[in-house]
């Protein structure tokens, strides 16, 4: 019990030595949360549009879409990406 | 450098990747943390206040990393239209205001005991100050602009200046007066520090280099996903007036 006491006392430095440690493990938490967040909701968001695309293949808005001239391009990494993002 | 160019092979990669940098993270800042707070001896001349050390000095090469990244990532967008290479840009640039902000703040916090002043306006702590603003500056410029990629030439230039400031960091304690010490590691004839303290510095600095690269990959697949859902979205728009105009 005394040994915790005189390890968070720091020698006297507590004052500087615990924030500076805390300030650290907050904003990295803080980025860690924020980067694992973005992921989820960009691939969430991702998902969801390509289910209601093959929801509305059968549509009209699909024909339409294949007389359009250059809309492949970018139909094909949305369609290809479906099992990539499957495991995350 | 161009194999990885196609964001597809680049978003596989990062899926493979990231379990094993997290891992690897996580491990380096148990063991570093362990050997910084109880395994390091107390310095004869500081104290336990050295302990701050093991934050303040991996924070800043951080810092200066993340810049440097963030000036070759843009060179590289504006010369070759490298896809990824401004999306990295902008996943890095929080990131390396973050690790400024944690030397600037745990200087201070060691810079009160040790020197009996938070702050002096000497050239590394002002010079570190303006990087904390060129970041500021490069994250607010890349989203000032309606047009996403004007907005991220506008910050690659500001990078590309504002790396004039890197050097201008490392070497202000020798060009200088400053109460801020001389480097102690990367210098000539070898680090001039003790292997007991020597090895939790080394161990919290790949744990910090760890953490950029497993956060960096995360954003910067968050942002390719955004964009691929943005073009599908745009698709589906132009689909849908082309039926209507049909």
């Amino acid at each position: 019990m005394e040994g915790v006491s005189t390890f968070l006392a720091m020698g006297g430095y507590a004052a500087y030595v615990w924030p500076a440690y805390g300030v650290a493990a907050i904003i990295l938490i803080a980025f860690a949360i924020d980067s694992w967040r973005r992921v989820r909701v960009a691939a969430a968001d991702l998902r969801r549009m390509e289910a209601s695309n093959t929801a509305t293949k059968s549509g009209p808005a699909m024909r339409s879409r294949s007389a359009a001239p250059k809309p492949t391009q970018a139909a094909t990494p949305a369609t290809g990406s479906s099992d990539e993002f499957a495991g995350s | 450098m161009h194999r990885f160019a196609n964001p597809g092979r680049f978003l596989r990669l990062a899926d493979r990747l990231q379990p094993w940098l997290v891992t690897a993270t996580m491990i380096a800042f148990a063991a570093g943390l362990y050997y910084a707070l109880f395994h390091s001896p107390a310095d004869y001349q500081q104290g336990e206040t050295v302990r701050i050390m093991y934050i303040h000095v991996p924070a800043a090469w951080m810092a200066l990393f993340a810049y440097c990244t963030i000036a070759l990532a843009s060179a590289c967008a504006l010369i070759w239209r490298h896809p990824l290479a401004d999306v990295a840009a902008e996943a890095a640039s929080p990131l390396g205001a973050g690790f400024t902000l944690i030397a600037l703040v745990s200087g201070s916090l060691w810079g009160k005991p040790m020197w009996g002043t938070f702050w002096v306006w000497d050239a590394r702590l002002t010079s570190f100050l303006l990087l904390f603003f060129l970041y500021l500056g490069h994250i607010a410029l890349g989203q000032a602009f309606d047009d996403r990629q004007r907005g991220r030439r506008a910050a690659a230039i500001l990078a590309l200046v504002g790396a004039i400031n890197v050097p201008i960091i490392k070497f202000s304690v020798d060009w200088w007066n400053t109460l801020h010490q001389p480097a102690s590691i990367m210098r000539m004839g070898g680090p001039a520090i003790d292997p007991s303290m020597l090895v939790p510095l080394l161990l919290m600095a790949v744990a910090f280099q760890l953490f950029f690269f497993a956060a960096l990959i995360a954003r910067m697949k968050a942002e390719l996903l955004s964009a691929r859902l943005r073009t599908a979205m745009f698709n589906r728009l132009r689909a849908g007036t082309a039926g209507s105009a049909g």
